[in-house]
């Protein structure tokens, strides 16, 4: 039995040596990143959208972000911008909402893949239809459970992406007067282009 | 908790051993009591076909309370909940307010703030009866009877000669009560005055906050009856009703400023007239005005902000009885109804006119059974009419046993607000807008360049909410002094309104209008039982289990879709349809024990009443938007009350309360419960 272990480590140890282009998933947690807006009522939002490069994991000023926040709001690299505070999409990234617990997401299923228009966006926006919920009673964002963001990437790679505060600190229950429009999250970005297993 | 434990173990420690050895005088109680809610007509307890609460003017005073809320949270499938702002109203069966009819005299009232009818503004000074039917009954009463209809009695019938009557009650948080009121009744006129005034400091739930939970508060109610009774020419009754109520507070005017105030001012006229037209047949008539109307001021920036809010119901209705087939009661009525709704954040006033028409039939098939059937149809301008039936039967099975059935519909109209709100929250900036000026609102924004996207609908028109609602009644006195009733319930509602949301503003915030979204179901079970311990000491017992579900959202719990989230790993994990605790603001279960213990010889009563509840969910803290059994509960809890009366003299009787003896509070989601309370009255007449 040990000998047959032993067997199948070498042989999963030589062949990931054999294919030395295969680069191995990335997980990475962002904490608190600030993507304000002002949203007064009758006036017009303002702010600029914060873009996000994944594969660097930083946030990004030029045409090289994958995703990019302001207030509630996400982009993708991809497709056509809404108004004019928005950036150029120069990227052929996309994206979609899939319903499901973010660990037991596999892959990327290409065929779901949309990209923003000038009145719609890949990642829906609104109470509700995408990846938050807005409160009456308390008046507060929280990030749904189980709705990950399946993304591709400026450069076409895919990832996973999970939201899970829009408060700084990830407050358990936030209130009205938690300091709102910082995103925690998590994701997996499948470096290899044109992969789109998170494995 | 442990002296809740222990009081339940005593009083089952005492059933067993006395109550074979009494008569069945619990059943005599009420057995010549008449109810008018159930048919319109007078008609004995007994043989009333469908669940009915009744509560007689001895239990009321008895009870030491001042308001409505107060008595019928009391009563066995019925719940406070906190209204927006603080006002407190009810549930019924697992329904909420919205969908109780709330009657004085067999008039609506109306005034309701986001659906919710503050029962507290209803004093109990000149209450004769309180009667409360469960079920679907829009058969009889049309809109808002979806789960029943509380309907306020006030003081009428009374001998010839003149009753005067004077109450003083003082408590705590510097509550003080006067109330007097005079009957007066001669040969073929009688004529009755009531007065109430009630005002309390408020009181303060969280130390270190700069507002007090509750601010001071006053409320005068008072009411002019007068009857004429004539022989040939028939009988003549009017009432006026006034409320007014002034509060240090707003609720609608959220901005920062100072010397808020609310002001309510309510009025309801009623005229009926009554005569008998044959000698089988009897006409009704009945003419009912009623306004509502709520303003608030508040200084901010030098300039005073204001909100109004009106409200008004013009009634005229006109019913034939005949009985002219022995045993056979029909009941036909034909009425008009106009609603007016005036206030802040509507365009403009805003009225709504229906027709209606019903016909009841009340047969007594034999001495044993009772069937009771009716229909109404409600005829809309603003949306589609509705055909409400409803039939009951009450069958004595045998000394022992008797069962009760009734399957009947209600509905409920679209509120003002829903059709006609446009408002804009002045902190966040989202909008909500009522389903009639969605379009013109829309088309607005976008031509003033403030629309980003839309989403929703060219044209939605809203239908009524309707709903079934199934009761099974057994009541049984198998030994001769347990009496038990059980009562199984069930209501289906669709087409429930919710808002959705239908796009963006500029400001990035949502758009939201109302819909017919939503279907959900209340079922559930209650028990009551009314043992006499020993001589002079009655207790009721009342268990209420209930279950309330959206069943959509049991349908997404279903398919996997709804996830909660690991609060250490924070990893989503999909939850089971049995993880769905149902809809927001009930318990599973509630307990209550009523006792009354008479002393005669030192003419005292004592009243112990004790509610326990289980754990309340208030709201989704997990993200899902569903209430589910990993979210955070409010514990079960539990509140007692006592009242002491002591009869001194034959005019006069003093009371002393404590409300809510082990000091339960829950200021994070029920402010309306203020902890322990003290009160001392004084009853003349």
């Amino acid at each position: 039995m040990k000998k047959y272990i032993l067997l199948v480590i070498i042989i999963s140890i030589s062949c990931s040596e054999n294919e030395i282009n295969i680069l191995p998933t990335i997980s990475k947690s962002i904490n608190d990143l600030h993507a304000p807006t002002t949203s007064e009522p009758g006036t017009t939002a303002t702010g600029t959208y914060i873009g996000f490069n994944l594969m660097d994991q930083a946030q990004v000023n030029d045409n090289t972000w994958d995703i990019a926040f302001r207030g509630t709001t996400i982009l993708v690299n991809g497709g056509n911008k809404g108004d004019d505070d928005e950036p150029e999409r120069t990227g052929n990234g996309g994206g979609y909402i899939h319903i499901g617990a973010f660990q037991d997401i596999k892959s990327a299923v290409v065929e779901e893949i949309k990209q923003d228009s000038f009145d719609s966006k890949a990642i829906p926006t609104g109470s509700g239809n995408g990846w938050y919920n807005y409160d009456f009673q308390s008046h507060t964002i929280s990030a749904i459970p189980g709705r990950t963001i399946i993304i591709r990437t400026h450069d076409g790679k895919y990832a996973k992406l999970e939201i899970l505060c829009y408060y700084k600190g990830c407050p358990e229950t936030p209130t009205m007067e938690s300091e709102a429009q910082y995103y925690t999250f998590n994701y997996i970005i499948q470096p290899n282009e044109g992969i789109t297993t998170f494995d | 908790m442990k002296s809740f434990k222990l009081i339940l173990s005593l009083i089952f420690l005492f059933c067993p051993k006395k109550i074979f050895s009494q008569k069945d005088t619990i059943n005599t109680i009420q057995l010549n009591e008449l109810v008018i809610t159930a048919t319109k007509s007078e008609k004995i307890f007994e043989e009333i076909t469908i669940p009915i609460i009744s509560l007689n003017n001895e239990e009321i005073i008895l009870s030491g309370y001042s308001t409505l809320n107060e008595i019928i949270t009391e009563q066995i499938g019925m719940t406070t909940v906190q209204m927006y702002g603080g006002g407190k109203s009810i549930q019924l069966q697992g329904l909420d307010s919205d969908y109780v009819l709330i009657l004085i005299d067999g008039l609506p009232i109306t005034g309701r703030i986001a659906g919710d009818l503050d029962l507290s503004r209803i004093s109990l000074n000149d209450v004769e009866k309180i009667e409360i039917i469960k079920g679907g009954s829009s058969s009889l009463y049309g809109s808002e009877a979806m789960a029943g209809v509380v309907n306020v009695i006030t003081k009428k019938n009374y001998e010839e000669g003149l009753y005067p009557g004077f109450t003083y009650k003082y408590g705590s948080h510097k509550l003080h009560e006067i109330g007097s009121k005079v009957y007066l009744s001669k040969k073929h006129i009688k004529a009755g005055g009531n007065i109430n005034y009630l005002r309390s400091n408020g009181y303060d739930l969280v130390d270190n906050d700069d507002t007090q939970t509750v601010q001071p508060f006053n409320r005068l109610s008072n009411s002019l009856y007068i009857e004429a009774l004539q022989k040939n020419i028939g009988n003549i009754q009017l009432k006026i009703r006034n409320y007014l109520e002034n509060k240090d507070e707003t609720v609608f005017i959220t901005e920062e400023g100072i010397n808020p105030k609310s002001k309510t001012n309510e009025y309801n006229i009623f005229l009926k007239y009554n005569n008998k037209l044959f000698e089988k047949t009897s006409l009704f008539v009945e003419y009912y005005n009623t306004l509502f109307s709520n303003k608030e001021t508040l200084l901010t920036n030098e300039s005073y902000t204001n909100y109004n809010f009106n409200q008004s119901i013009n009634k005229y209705e006109l019913r034939l009885k005949n009985n002219s087939i022995d045993n056979i009661n029909i009941d036909l009525g034909v009425g008009f109804n106009q609603e007016f709704v005036d206030r802040t954040n509507f365009d403009k006033k805003e009225s709504i006119k229906s027709n209606y028409l019903y016909i009841q039939k009340d047969w007594k098939l034999n001495p044993k059974t009772n069937i009771v059937s009716g229909v109404r149809y409600d005829r809309h301008l603003e949306y589609k009419s509705q055909i409400s039936p409803k039939i009951s039967i009450n069958k004595n099975l045998s000394n022992k046993f008797s069962i009760k059935a009734s399957l009947g519909t209600g509905f409920k109209t679209p509120d003002f607000r829903h059709l006609y709100l446009n408002f804009s929250n002045s902190n966040s900036g989202y909008v909500v807008l009522g389903s009639n000026i969605l379009n013109n609102t829309i088309n607005y924004l976008q031509k003033s360049s403030q629309l980003l996207e839309y989403s929703g609908p060219d044209k939605y028109i809203l239908s009524p909410e309707k709903s079934i609602s199934l009761n099974i009644g057994i009541s049984s006195y198998i030994r001769p002094s347990i009496p038990l009733e059980i009562n199984f319930f069930r209501n289906d509602i669709n087409n429930l309104i919710d808002t959705k949301v239908v796009g963006r503003k500029t400001n990035g915030q949502n758009i939201f209008s109302y819909f017919n979204i939503r279907k959900a179901k209340t079922y559930g079970i209650e028990l009551t039982s009314n043992i006499e311990i020993i001589n002079n000491l009655n207790v009721k017992l009342s268990n209420y289990h209930l279950y309330a579900k959206d069943i959509s959202a049991l349908n997404e719990f279903k398919n996997g879709l709804v996830f909660a989230r690991d609060k250490i790993t924070m990893q989503s994990f999909a939850l089971k349809s049995k993880d769905y605790f149902g809809l927001l603001n009930r318990a599973r279960n509630e307990f209550n024990i009523n006792a009354n213990y008479k002393i005669k010889k030192i003419q005292t009563n004592i009243i112990f009443n004790l509610n326990h509840k289980t754990k309340i969910g208030f709201r989704d803290t997990n993200g899902n938007s569903y209430l589910d059994k990993y979210d955070q509960f409010s514990k079960g809890h539990v509140l007692t009350n006592i009242t002491i009366n002591k009869k001194a003299l034959k005019f006069l009787t003093f009371q002393v309360q404590i409300k809510n003896i082990f000091n339960h509070i829950d200021p994070s989601n029920f402010i309306i419960n203020p902890g322990r309370t003290f009160y001392c009255r004084m009853i003349l007449g």
